[in-house]
């Protein structure tokens, strides 16, 4: 098909998505709602990647000593970790020290969550000399008298993902549901417009029209009312991502989320790009049963 | 010879139905040809036939030198570009002007924007409708429906015309004025295959015509009507 036959076909698609009404508007709506969950459940897992990223790659393991632990045991605590293979440094960071960094971070609306109680324990930051060694020496230390609990980057990393694993298993299921839903809603859209335009159809067949120029305003439609819903889901995000970061940050606080320049352009093509996907299985599908050339 | 067939039946198993039964006939290029009947005599399944909208039972519908029914897809396309469909109840788009729908006709097969500008208005005027290009079909009369049809149905220069009841909707003074667009349109070398059963018509032409009857093919010859 030439390129000049779009100047007809891109605005008689747009022609139709009007004269369409309510029933492009449900395709529309559908399409923007499973398109906004695949890009939050998108935002979820890159972030999660984002800050595993920069857990694991952390060399740091937090000691945490119980309360009971006496001044002398303190002291030899510290020589006996500086003493471990693979120790590259040791600091001591009192209850007192931990509540002011953690203040200075992330604002006393934190201290003011807790109730103006301090929960630190006494603790020592370890630092390993490499990444490697970081699980060898964090089991080593837990075993050591005094100690609380010992905390270290792929901890954390392990628990996010065992977390976003059962989120990712159950919103899979409610976006394929949804995404389903949308393709038989624009299914739906483009029968209309095939019916509609039944007439039009017939007299291409008669003056000698292919059957590709007969079928691509129907799919052009398709792709539409897909990438519509996808500009809606997209506008939604870039809106809300700044919003829920500053709440999870004063909310939750340790949480490090990626810049939106850093997530949202790329997964704004997906999502477009998907969405277009979508719009086209759904015209394919109403075009094999009601369109017939 | 243009169009030929042999042997052609069309029958409808379904409604058990012998539309046509053993047609035998030939027709040269630049003729125009009655085909003349009462109704359900066949005249529109034989139309159907040539303009491929149908494939015959059994024989051969031969256009142009090539059978119709081993035509694929893409020769069905080709074959449909050289031919001209006028219906009798003309079949424009109602939501498009008098041009636009004649410029249908060259737009589906992409031809370029500069030959439709040209085009369109010439055939406009030489079906003598060159005020009415921006007019829609609900304020056109019959008549200049019927011109509009005709201009859309000629304007990729097509071998052969086929009209099927072009004139049924018309009174008597707006037919013989379609007629006179037909034998100008005839004149200039177009071959014209016209399915009517107004009697007055095919006497006033004088010109080819084939009876049919109840599927059958009773008579095939120059003049008026008679049966």
């Amino acid at each position: 098909m030439k390129l000049e036959s779009m100047r007809y076909i891109v605005p008689d698609a747009f022609h139709s998505l009007q004269r369409n009404g309510w029933m492009s508007f449900a395709a529309i709506t559908t399409m923007a709602i499973t398109l906004l969950l695949c890009g939050v459940f998108g935002i979820l897992l890159f972030n999660v990647n984002y800050a595993a990223g920069n857990l694991e790659s952390d060399v740091e393991i937090a000691v945490f000593l119980e309360d009971t632990v006496t001044e002398e045991a303190l002291a030899g605590m510290k020589t006996t970790l500086e003493g471990l293979p693979g120790v590259a440094e040791v600091t001591a960071i009192t209850k007192d020290d931990a509540m002011d960094f953690m203040v200075e971070r992330y604002g006393e609306t934190l201290f003011t969550a807790l109730g103006g109680v301090n929960p630190f324990p006494d603790c020592y930051s370890v630092k390993a000399e490499t990444p490697e060694q970081i699980d060898g020496l964090a089991s080593k230390i837990a075993t050591l008298p005094g100690v609380l609990k010992v905390n270290y980057g792929k901890e954390t990393v392990d628990k996010l993902f065992a977390f976003t694993d059962v989120v990712r298993s159950i919103g899979l299921w409610v976006m394929v549901l949804l995404a389903v839903g949308a393709v038989v809603l624009v299914g739906m859209t483009i029968r209309l417009t095939v019916y509609a335009r039944r007439k039009e159809v017939q007299l291409m067949k008669y003056v000698g029209a292919t059957d590709w120029f007969i079928r691509w305003p129907f799919i052009i439609e398709g792709a539409l009312l897909g990438m519509f819903g996808a500009i809606i889901a997209v506008a939604v995000l870039f809106f809300s991502y700044g919003k829920v970061a500053d709440y999870i940050n004063s909310a939750i606080g340790f949480f490090p989320m990626a810049a939106m320049s850093g997530v949202l352009p790329m997964l704004s093509l997906y999502l477009i790009a998907g969405g277009a996907l979508l719009g086209i299985v759904g015209s394919v599908f109403s075009l094999i049963r009601f369109l017939k050339v | 010879m243009i169009i030929q067939m042999v042997n052609v039946d069309r029958i409808y198993k379904k409604q058990n139905v012998v539309a046509l039964k053993n047609i035998n006939l030939a027709i040269d290029k630049g003729e125009f040809v009655f085909l003349t009947g009462a109704s359900g005599a066949g005249k529109s399944t034989m139309i159907r036939l040539l303009f491929r909208e149908e494939l015959a039972t059994s024989g051969q519908v031969i256009v142009a030198g090539r059978s119709l029914s081993r035509l694929s897809s893409k020769e069905t396309v080709i074959f449909r570009r050289n031919v001209g469909m006028v219906f009798q109840d003309s079949r424009l788009l109602e939501d498009k002007t008098v041009e636009e729908n004649v410029a249908f006709a060259m737009r589906v097969i992409e031809r370029p924007k500069k030959e439709i500008d040209k085009k369109v208005p010439e055939i406009l005027e030489r079906v003598g409708l060159k005020n009415r290009l921006k007019h829609f079909p609900h304020q056109l009369s019959g008549g200049e429906k019927q011109r509009v049809a005709v201009a859309r149905a000629i304007i990729n220069d097509p071998i052969i015309l086929f009209a099927d009841e072009p004139t049924g909707n018309l009174d008597p003074d707006t037919s013989e004025e379609l007629m006179e667009l037909l034998r100008e349109i005839n004149d200039s070398g177009t071959t014209i295959i016209m399915a009517t059963h107004d009697r007055n018509l095919v006497d006033t032409m004088q010109k080819r015509v084939l009876v049919l009857e109840k599927g059958r093919l009773i008579s095939d010859r120059i003049g008026g009507w008679s049966l």
